[in-house]
């Protein structure tokens, strides 16, 4: 089946056309959802391998679901998020307890590539700090302002209130700050 | 002076830092995934031909033989009602022709008279 304008397609589209045996919906379903449920997972658990398995087993469920997809009652997206972010909970509390020097510091490999280190100390330092946080503060931060979703997506994918979202975010980005004050000059940010 | 510095630390720069950081799927993962979409849509039943659905009354149709059967049944039962109503209409027809039939006796009788007249004007 051609898809000339493949980006017109809704999701519930490609869900129906998918369960009925097309291929090409299921390329366009992971085409558009992957990286995104595969970049929350790596935020979550800062683990390359764990993250590719959770955003495999996310998609894997999303397979699954699809000849009992019911149209317009949910955003395949926030759908996905929310599976993703559940299977990242319930891995981070198995892990509960691992300590955070485990994360390991970024490698001094090349003077010349001073920036690129930098960015790459602000976002370990970044990642160190938000594994500090408890694990709902954590997922409505990365949410909200690496996933950029709007609070009301997040709420229904948190299954809490809108409210309860800012609140979190809030809480979550005060912690951050406090975590991360001192660390301006190992970051670029000191004077 | 915490409170300010925790107010102006740029979260949001450290934000978009993590933002271009983002770990990009590999070619191996996406071929993963996609593999595990063939394989969950093979095992999903073949779409079944829907039935269908036939209307009542075909099913009786078909179980008294079919239309050639239907319709010999169908003449018959015009047949019968035509005997029927018919029949009806001799009976009342039965009653009325009593009625007329006296009528009619009346109107020979009629004729009777006349030819008595008839009779009695040409004796004079």
């Amino acid at each position: 089946m051609p898809f000339d304008s493949s980006s017109e397609i809704h999701d519930d589209a490609l869900m129906v056309l998918y369960a009925n045996g097309d291929s090409e919906a299921a390329r366009l379903l992971a085409t558009r959802h992957t990286k995104r449920v595969l970049a929350l997972s790596y935020r979550m658990l800062q683990d390359q391998a764990e993250a590719e398995d959770v955003a495999q087993e996310a998609m894997m469920r999303l397979w699954k679901i699809a000849p009992e997809w019911r149209r317009g009652e949910a955003k395949v997206s926030t759908w996905l998020y929310r599976v993703a972010s559940n299977l990242c909970t319930d891995r981070l509390r198995k892990k509960r307890g691992a300590a955070l020097d485990d994360i390991p510091e970024p490698e001094d490999d090349a003077p010349s590539a001073e920036e690129a280190m930098l960015q790459q100390t602000r976002v370990a330092t970044l990642h160190e700090a938000m594994n500090a946080l408890p694990e709902r503060q954590k997922l409505a931060v990365t949410l909200r302002h690496l996933d950029e979703l709007a609070n009301p997506e997040i709420a229904q994918i948190m299954d809490i209130s809108v409210e309860a979202v800012e609140s979190l975010t809030s809480r979550g980005k005060r912690a951050l700050r406090t975590m991360l004050q001192g660390q301006e000059a190992k970051i670029g940010y000191g004077t | 002076m915490t409170n300010k510095l925790q107010k102006d630390f740029d979260l949001d720069a450290l934000f978009a830092d993590e933002k271009v950081s983002d770990m990009m799927p590999s070619d191996t993962f996406m071929n993963a995934v996609l593999r595990d979409a063939d394989d969950v849509q093979a095992s999903f039943k073949e779409p079944v031909a829907v039935a269908k659905s036939t209307p009542w009354w075909r099913g009786i149709v078909q179980q008294m033989g079919g239309w050639q059967a239907v319709s010999t049944f169908a003449t018959c039962a015009c047949f019968g009602l035509y005997i029927g109503y018919a029949s009806s209409v001799d009976q009342v027809l039965g009653y009325s022709t009593g009625t007329d039939s006296a009528a009619i006796s009346d109107v020979f009788d009629s004729f009777s008279v006349a030819s008595e007249f008839e009779v009695s004007f040409l004796e004079g």
